[in-house]
């Protein structure tokens, strides 16, 4: 029987060992101490997937008592923190080959982002005030971000980003603080934050996730030219391309700014006041003779269009069928939006275009309009006839009758 | 050589059918003339309008397509596609209301000239079966351009008739086709003014025109005559024909300048618009029903509000039984103030109404 | 009367007397008013001309022989524009062209073989579901039906 002990010990050795490593099965006397932990978590991907406690925390899950199962030689991390967190979820997540068994579809560059981002360079220099991936990811009860409870879903990552960016947080930093502020009042913000419209841009859209870091000065047309495709492209055929490049100006942010964009207005183009080219341009120069033909026709097509609406309104009103008419509108409104697209190209020309078009589109339907207006006029002269031939048949007929009822008296009686 | 072609056709078609018996009454018939025999024109006018409902009626059957698909857009083609769309739908949209205006004119003289004293009591009961009638075509053809204004009038109108006690719901739910406003309402209206109420009105109106033909036009009592009686044919006939060509020269200046609107197409699941009102004709018991309160000892105000039209429309029904001393030839003024005064309330709460 | 003692002009037949002129101008104005009459109704009642291939709640969109597979066009369907396709596996499908986001008129690419809104790149399938970028409800379909050459689109909504 004593033979036997050492492939005994050696057997028991090995099971304690892959039942301490392996992730499925084996006791967890850890949940039996920290059991208002485990109760609090609620649902948590890791724990779906079969880790324990130990799988992070390391310590010795078998052990019955505290000090064995927390002690230094099990390799036991109460809280990581800093660049830790970062290498200890890494170790896993890195793993291209590991991740693949438990979950193909994540991918595995987190850690390699995280080390470009502000957050993973000054966090590996040893600061432990630097988001790690469980401020974001939460540590105990992490959900799929796609679960709005997550901090980091699209529903909670305003939230999230501004619990650490934020006036108080950031006291003393060299960054600013008043992201939140502005991006509460700009469209982006109000369209994600109010209308909870998931489409609208909020921090990591722009700024990237794992490597999140502001763009570079350059970069910014092609983040905000995802969207705004045809402003950008618009923007890089145009004059303005060459200059900003050379003088490093940020394209895009320079007139429109970028946590708190504001709904665009006419007033934007030109020196004047609310007027985004006075960053560059002096007053009198030939941004403002420019800009001031532009706003010029942009009021002409106002104009024209809002005249073709009312004479289209009042035909309507006298009941004339205006349907087609009213359809072929929609070039002249289109034409307004479009122009404020098309001035990304800077080109008097490219704009006086689309403003032609859709100057010309709403004069044909005040034609259109006024022909109907005219039909209807026709009817009133119709009318005046018809109407002056039956008053006039009436008199006869009244006449007629008289003159019967005399000659009868005269006759007769 | 025409007038001999004429008379040899009338003499082929004379024997035939026997028709030129009929020349002879009409040769006969005659109009008293007195103080008040400007108001025979009326029931003319009346005849005249109707005439012109049918007509135009009949031309809009062409183009409509009833059916919650199709019936706005049918009214929508007529109005602005088909030539001359407008106008006939406008006269027929003006006449209806002129025509309904005239048969209370007309009622309202009847009345007070006595006429459905003995013998013309069931003249008397024809004509107002005839308004009930108009007001049928009036009620059944306002929903069917099915527009916001038709429908939201319709269900306020139908409204009215469920507060009836006892058959109210009934009722309601006879004349929508169900408990809402439906494709179905507008199926059961649309067969009401084409079918139902044509055929209803044939009936009541030949029994009315044949019945005044049988006892001839009558004098209030008391009526002092300023003439001798002018002969139908011509005289009367072509004074008629100028107060028809008046009309239809008002109809057509009506059409012209005030066109027939045509709302936003009916959406059931939209709530009401605030200020719904139904036809002008029925804003009398719209308002009067508006104005009761809601209790009235026992009994829910709008029940007491829809008895007392049924009551006060039975009295003015059975008035030719009622009034006794008309039947006897004496003028009798307690009837005569009693109807003129139900009618200037009812005009009272029309112009208040209209004018809110 | 004609008096041989009376200048020849005045020989003339007399103008018609004033009953007979009254009769005739009667006649003249009864005959105008009927015609003022008859005209509208006779006009009303020839049915008009199809404008543009309209009928029964449905618009001509256009022709087999103009839209090849692979090719859409945009279209008036009432006040609002729609947009025909011919799929590249030789289907037709229409839809509203109202681009969901901020109603821009969406239009079909050939080179990406999906409806695109220009405004901010919006992209739409062809069974009109929101695809790419901010859009954030699919198109609302229509029925199509060929007859012939013809390609027509119903005005009601699909669902």
């Amino acid at each position: 029987m004593l033979r036997l002990a050492p492939l005994i010990a050696a057997a028991a050795f090995v099971w304690a060992s892959i039942a301490a490593a392996a992730p499925t099965g084996g006791p967890d006397t850890c949940a039996d101490c920290h059991r208002d932990l485990v109760a609090a978590q609620g649902p948590d991907v890791h724990a779906a997937a079969g880790l324990a406690c130990a799988s992070c925390h390391r310590g010795d899950p078998s052990a019955t008592d505290t000090a064995a199962a927390k002690a230094s030689r099990t390799g036991f991390v109460a809280r990581p923190r800093g660049w830790a967190v970062a290498t200890l979820c890494g170790g896993c997540h890195s793993d291209i080959e590991g991740m693949r068994t438990l979950n193909p579809r994540l991918p595995t560059d987190q850690l390699a982002q995280y080390r470009t981002s502000q957050h993973g360079k000054l966090a590996q220099k040893g600061s432990l005030r630097m988001a790690t991936c469980v401020s974001c990811h939460g540590h105990h009860g992490i959900r799929h971000v796609k679960d709005p409870a997550s901090p980091a879903s699209k529903e909670r990552i305003v939230e999230t980003c501004t619990g650490c960016h934020n006036p108080q947080y950031m006291a003393g930093a060299e960054v600013p603080a008043d992201q939140l502020e502005k991006y509460r009042a700009s469209v982006h913000g109000r369209k994600r934050l109010v209308e909870r419209d998931p489409g609208a841009p909020a921090c990591n859209d722009c700024h990237g996730n794992h490597g999140a870091a502001p763009p570079g000065v350059y970069a910014v047309t092609h983040v905000c030219g995802k969207c705004h495709v045809t402003q950008a492209e618009l923007f890089e055929a145009s004059s303005h391309a060459k200059h900003f490049r050379e003088a490093s100006v940020p394209p895009c942010t320079t007139c429109h700014n970028h946590h708190d964009v504001m709904p665009t207005s006419d007033e934007l183009l030109g020196t004047g006041p609310g007027g985004a080219c006075g960053a560059c341009h002096q007053p009198g120069d030939r941004c403002d003779v420019a800009t001031r033909a532009m706003k010029e026709g942009l009021s002409r097509l106002d104009q024209a269009a809002a005249r073709a609406r009312a004479s289209l309104a009042h035909a309507d009103r006298l009941g004339m069928d205006v349907e087609r008419a009213t359809y072929d509108l929609s070039p002249a409104t289109e034409a307004l939006v479009r122009a404020r697209v098309v001035v990304h190209t800077f080109s008097e020309e490219e704009f006086a275009k689309v403003i032609e078009e859709g100057v010309q589109a709403a004069g044909e339907v005040d034609r259109a309009a006024q022909g109907k207006l005219d039909e209807h006029g026709f009817r009133r002269k119709g009318l005046a006839v018809a109407a002056f031939l039956l008053v006039m048949l009436a008199g006869l007929l009244a006449v007629k009758a008289r003159r019967l009822e005399r000659a009868r008296a005269a006759g007769g009686a | 050589m025409t007038a001999a072609a004429l008379r040899k056709v009338a003499g082929w078609i004379d024997a035939r059918t026997g028709l030129s018996g009929s020349r002879h009454l009409l040769d006969a018939k005659v109009v008293p003339r007195h103080r008040y025999s400007v108001f025979y024109y009326l029931g003319g006018m009346a005849l005249f309008l109707f005439v012109i409902q049918v007509v135009t009626g009949l031309l809009l059957l062409l183009y409509y397509e009833p059916g919650t698909a199709t019936a706005y857009e049918s009214v929508k083609r007529i109005s602005g596609e088909i030539p001359f769309g407008w106008l006939v739908r406008s006269i027929h949209r003006w006449s209806a209301d002129i025509f309904i205006g005239v048969l209370m004119l007309h009622m309202l003289t009847a009345f007070v000239m006595k006429a459905y004293r003995p013998p013309r009591e069931l003249t008397w009961l024809t004509g107002v079966g005839a308004l009930g009638l108009g007001l049928g075509f009036g009620f059944s053809g306002y929903l069917l351009p099915w527009d916001e204004v038709a429908f939201f009038a319709t269900s306020v109108g139908t409204a009215v008739a469920g507060a009836v006690p006892f058959v109210g719901t009934l009722l309601l739910e006879l004349m929508r086709g169900g408990e809402d406003v439906t494709g179905a309402t507008l199926a059961r209206f649309f067969a009401l003014h084409v079918v139902v109420l044509p055929f209803a009105a044939l009936g009541l109106l030949g029994a009315h025109l044949a019945l005044v033909q049988r006892h001839g036009m009558s004098v209030p009592p008391g009526a002092t005559p300023t003439g001798p009686p002018r002969p139908f044919v011509p005289d009367f006939l072509l004074r008629d024909l100028v107060g028809w060509t008046l009309a239809l020269a008002l109809l057509a200046a009506l059409a012209a300048l005030f066109p027939a609107e045509l709302a936003a197409k009916a959406n059931p699941f939209a709530s009401a618009p605030a200020g719904i009102k139904p036809e002008w004709y029925f804003y009398a018991p719209f308002q009067q029903l508006k104005m009761i309160p809601a209790r009235i000892g026992p009994f829910e105000g709008e029940a007491v509000g829809t008895v007392g039209f049924m009551v006060l429309g039975a009295l003015v029904v059975l008035a030719p039984f009622l009034d006794r001393r008309a039947a006897r030839g004496e003028p009798s003024p307690w009837f005569t103030a009693a109807g003129i005064a139900l009618f200037l309330y009812l005009a009272g709460l029309t112009c208040y109404v209209w004018l809110h | 009367m004609s008096d041989p003692d009376r200048p020849a002009l005045q020989r003339m037949p007399p103008w018609p007397e004033r009953r007979a002129l009254l009769d005739w101008l009667l006649g003249l104005s009864g005959a105008g008013a009927l015609l003022a009459v008859v005209y509208p109704v006779v006009a009303f009642v020839f049915p008009p001309r199809q404008a543009k291939g309209k009928s029964k709640g449905a618009v001509l969109a256009g022709r087999v022989s103009e839209l090849p597979p692979g090719s859409g066009i945009v279209f008036p369907l009432g006040t609002q524009p729609a947009i025909l396709v011919h799929t590249p596996d030789d289907k037709w499908r229409a839809f509203s062209a109202r681009c969901t986001h901020l109603s821009c008129t969406v239009r079909y690419r050939e080179d990406i073989g999906m409806l695109f809104c220009p405004c901010h790149d919006g992209r739409f399938d062809l069974t009109g579901k929101n695809a790419g970028g901010p859009p954030p409800r699919p198109l609302p379909e229509h029925t199509v039906v060929v007859k012939g050459d013809e390609v027509y689109v119903a005005e009601v909504e699909v669902g």
